[in-house]
């Protein structure tokens, strides 16, 4: 199995278990970071994205 | 991500741990036992690997090694440890050199070069690639790679988290461990809740002002009015010339009382000046009150102080007055007179104490002399009257005894007469003569010798002699009777004469003590009576005398005590009130002085009635300026108001976005973690019968026979148990089972993780594994490494004899490494 496909089959199967269209697109946000860089890109990016919210600025810089 | 398999072929160590000198251990990529004793060096080979792949060996904790370098061979020339470590795959060849040089303790810090084909690499890329090319982290190299006794128990029975991440790694769900773990949840619920805090902060407090602010203003209008205080003068603009009047009174005041207080101009119209001047004011009146309060406790003080000095010495000086004498000099010569005098009738009183003495001595002596005297001449009279006197009584001795003479003489006769008659009888009974031997007449001798017989009966039974010896008697008693008598006259006699001398004497004695011309008993009773009343006489002046003495000794000292006691209290009183004079003119003006005090202290009192309507005057003003206060500050808060609902709203969005997005993570976590169950519970299975396959290998326990693995959530993590299970009872395997036990179930989870885990590695290093074990376990242990070694590299260490022979037997081909002792240099190799 290809990197590409692992990740994709594992956010099929977690997409699966959640039911907000939202958290479905969070989930993709978060194992895309993961297949990036890893856990330590998730932790990072989900961080930087509280700190945005908290300064009252938009979730959607990249 | 390399899928290349590659064995350990060569391994070279200098300066690292118990090898000094350089060993080469040339393995071939084969399985190799190191054997030997204990303590020769085996374990240091081992580390040699663990250290040249990852740096560090973690079973080196403790305090110990953070104080010394257990790394580095103390022995070594150049202090520096080097591991050269060859892994050989059929495509690759990767030479590993880690160095250390000596530190100050066992921690990381080493230099790691990777040789390979096409690169050479350093350091944190060195590093990295290791890791990436056995596709194996530090703690799975420790968990599947390395059995370390202790490391493997630790596995066992240490960390949760560790070993559920190893199980996650052998069943292929650590990928989702490991999203799980990364997901910040905890981090933005914190911020989440600090953004709720502060939102409940604002709603609690600034948000509630404005209305608590109106109401509080209200209620102070509501108790000004109540006050009497008129709505219209709820103004700013009569407040500064209100406060000017206040201050001008007070300064008025302070001037009264003698102390400096700050003046206060009329403050401009703005409620901080006007707090400010308030503020000057409330001081200025308290600094009145306190000095005046000071002021009144001093007069008060200095009222009583005076009052009880002219008490006291209005007192004295009435005492003074009292006296009879007021003059010391004079009291004393007339205590000294009365001394004298008293010591003069004492002195005459002892005299006439030792006349009375004497006298009452000599009455009785006289009298006792008189009469005995008296006793004897009565006695003399009578022997006089009866006997005669001692002439008379000599003569009738004289008398008796010439009587008593004849008497004898007579008695004499006719006793010889007897005798005579006697011996004639007897010279005629003896002789018997015829003739009378005298006149030679015849005689008839019996005749004559019955006739003398009747003669002597006749002159012995005579009563005439009898007679004369009883009148012989009669005048010896007469006699004897009459010398008694006079020796009692003579006795009588003496002493009438010593008697008489004895009261002469007396008389004589006394004529020349008292002078006087006749002595008898009477004149002496006489003298006596009169030395008796002139000793009373005595006793009472020198009473009188000395009752006059006290009195003025108690005059005296009653002078003396009044003196001391008014010059005392003089000095205290001038110093008091500054006078020079004494007496009754200095009373007069020490009372002068209590009148002014208390003028004084008067007027103070009439001082109180104008603070108190001072601080009546200051308490309106800052009641008026307090509601004034609130007043700006509602104002105040009302221009705020939107300001607050506008960070009201910021807060609320961000409290929801983070909400949203704590929430969306929650959701994938739960997602995941149900995923890994749900993986989880597929394969447990299979891995469990692959660790039973090894465990029953070892022969594990007689009752427990088989081994379970089992995925729980524990506090929000999915944890693994190991457990062992019997025919009806299951138990944990750190509860029940013995250390040889433990390790056997150890071995059989290692052995199994070591298939699963980084099959780019395949060697497996074994530390004396067969502690606590028995013969059986040793051999089952030996037969099932020989099987593993069919497929993977085994580097094992043992000093067992018995348990390396039956593995250099059994394993196939092998490299076999003798280390017979240990020197300074490092191992030394049969």
């Amino acid at each position: 199995m290809s990197v590409k496909d692992f990740y994709e089959l594992l956010g099929e199967r977690l997409s699966l278990r959640l039911e907000e269209s939202e958290h479905k697109t969070l989930l993709k946000e978060i194992l895309d970071w993961y297949k990036e860089g890893g856990s330590k890109q998730v932790k990072s990016k989900l961080l930087e994205r509280a700190t945005l919210i908290l300064q009252g600025l938009s979730e959607d810089v990249e | 991500m390399s899928s290349e398999t590659f064995h350990l072929t060569n391994l070279s160590i200098e300066g690292f741990r118990g090898i000094n000198k350089g060993l080469k251990l040339d393995t071939n990529g084969l399985s190799t036992v190191i054997c030997g004793p204990n303590g020769v060096g085996k374990t240091s080979i081992l580390q040699a690997i663990e250290w040249s792949l990852y740096g560090w060996i973690p079973h080196m904790k403790g305090a110990e090694f953070d104080v010394e370098d257990a790394i580095v061979n103390q022995f070594h020339p150049a202090e520096t440890a080097k591991v050269e470590l060859t892994l050989e795959s059929p495509e690759n060849r990767v030479k590993i050199i880690r160095t250390r040089k000596k530190g100050h303790w066992s921690r990381r810090k080493s230099k790691l070069v990777v040789e390979m084909k096409d690169a050479t690499l350093k350091g944190k890329q060195a590093q990295a690639k290791i890791e990436e090319l056995l596709d194996l982290t530090e703690d799975e190299f420790y968990a599947s790679k390395y059995l370390h006794q202790d490391a493997i128990r630790e596995f066992i029975i240490g960390d949760l988290k560790t070993r559920s991440a190893m199980m996650d790694r052998m069943l292929g769900t650590y990928s989702l461990r490991e999203l799980i773990d990364s997901l910040p949840i905890t981090t933005i619920t914190r911020r989440t809740n600090e953004i709720q805090t502060q939102l409940q902060t604002l709603q609690s407090t600034e948000l509630r002002n404005l209305p608590v602010a109106r109401a509080k203003l209200e209620d102070i209008k509501k108790k000004l009015l109540q006050k009497g205080i008129p709505e219209g003068d709820l103004d700013i603009r009569p407040l500064p010339p209100l406060l000017q009047e206040l201050a001008q009174k007070v300064e008025n005041l302070a001037a009264q009382i003698g102390v400096y207080v700050s003046h206060i101009e009329t403050p401009s119209q703005n409620l901080p000046a006007l707090q400010e001047a308030s503020s000057r004011l409330r001081n200025n009146i308290s600094l009145v009150e306190s000095e005046r309060f000071k002021k009144y406790k001093e007069l008060s003080d200095k009222r009583v102080t005076l009052t009880s000095l002219r008490d006291q010495y209005k007192n004295v000086l009435d005492r003074l007055k009292s006296l009879e004498i007021t003059d010391k000099e004079t009291l004393q010569r007339k205590i000294q007179e009365i001394q004298a005098k008293l010591t003069e009738k004492k002195t005459k009183r002892e005299e006439n104490r030792d006349t009375r003495d004497f006298l009452q001595g000599e009455s009785i002596t006289l009298t006792n002399l008189q009469q005995n005297l008296k006793d004897l001449q009565e006695s003399w009279e009578k022997l006089i009257s009866e006997h005669g006197d001692i002439n008379s009584v000599k003569e009738k001795i004289a008398h008796l005894d010439e009587e008593r003479n004849k008497l004898r003489n007579k008695i004499e006769g006719l006793e010889t007469y007897g005798q005579t008659i006697a011996s004639a009888l007897e010279f005629i009974k003896d002789q018997k003569p015829d003739a009378c031997p005298i006149c030679k007449r015849s005689i008839d001798p019996l005749e004559i010798a019955d006739h003398l017989q009747k003669e002597i009966s006749q002159a012995q039974a005579s009563s005439q002699i009898l007679e004369l010896r009883q009148s012989v008697k009669k005048i010896e008693g007469n006699i004897q009777k009459l010398q008694r008598i006079l020796g009692e006259m003579d006795g009588l006699d003496n002493r009438l004469k010593r008697a008489s001398v004895a009261l002469d004497e007396e008389k004589k004695k006394m004529a020349e003590k008292t002078g006087m011309a006749e002595i008898d008993v009477e004149t002496v009773n006489e003298t006596l009576r009169k030395a008796e009343s002139e000793l009373k006489g005595l006793d009472s002046s020198i009473e009188e005398l000395t009752f006059e003495k006290q009195r003025l000794d108690g005059d005296l000292s009653h002078l003396n005590e009044v003196e001391k006691g008014l010059k005392d209290l003089t000095q205290k009183i001038r110093t008091e009130i500054g006078a020079e004079e004494t007496g009754d003119v200095l009373l007069r003006e020490l009372s002068e002085a209590v009148k002014k005090t208390e003028e004084k202290i008067s007027s103070f009192d009439t001082m109180t009635s104008s603070l108190e309507e001072l601080n009546k005057g200051l308490m309106r003003f800052e009641d008026i300026h307090a509601y004034l206060t609130q007043e700006a500050e509602v104002l105040k808060l009302e221009q705020e108001f939107p300001e607050l609902e506008a960070l009201m709203r910021e807060l609320t969005d961000k409290h929801q976005r983070l909400e949203k997005l704590t929430r969306g993570l929650e959701d994938i976590k739960q997602a995941a973690s149900a995923e890994q169950k749900n993986v989880v519970s597929d394969m447990l299975g299979e891995i469990e019968s692959e660790i039973n396959e090894y465990y029953s290998k070892l022969i594990g326990h007689t009752y427990y026979v088989d081994l379970e693995l089992s995925l729980e959530t524990r506090r929000d993590k999915n944890i693994y148990w190991i457990k062992a299970k019997g025919t009806e009872h299951e138990t944990h395997v750190q509860t029940r089972f013995s250390n040889a036990q433990l390790n056997i179930t150890a071995i059989a989870v290692f052995i199994s993780m070591s298939k699963h885990l980084s099959k780019n590695l395949n060697l497996v290093i074994l530390d004396d594994p067969t502690q606590s074990m028995d013969a059986p376990h040793k051999e089952a242990l030996a037969k099932m490494l020989a099987d593993e070694s069919k497929e993977k590299q085994i580097i094992l260490a043992t000093q067992d004899q018995e348990f390396q022979e039956q593995l250099v037997k059994l394993v196939q081909p092998n490299k076999h490494l003798k280390v017979r002792s240990w020197g300074t240099e490092g191992p030394v190799i049969s």
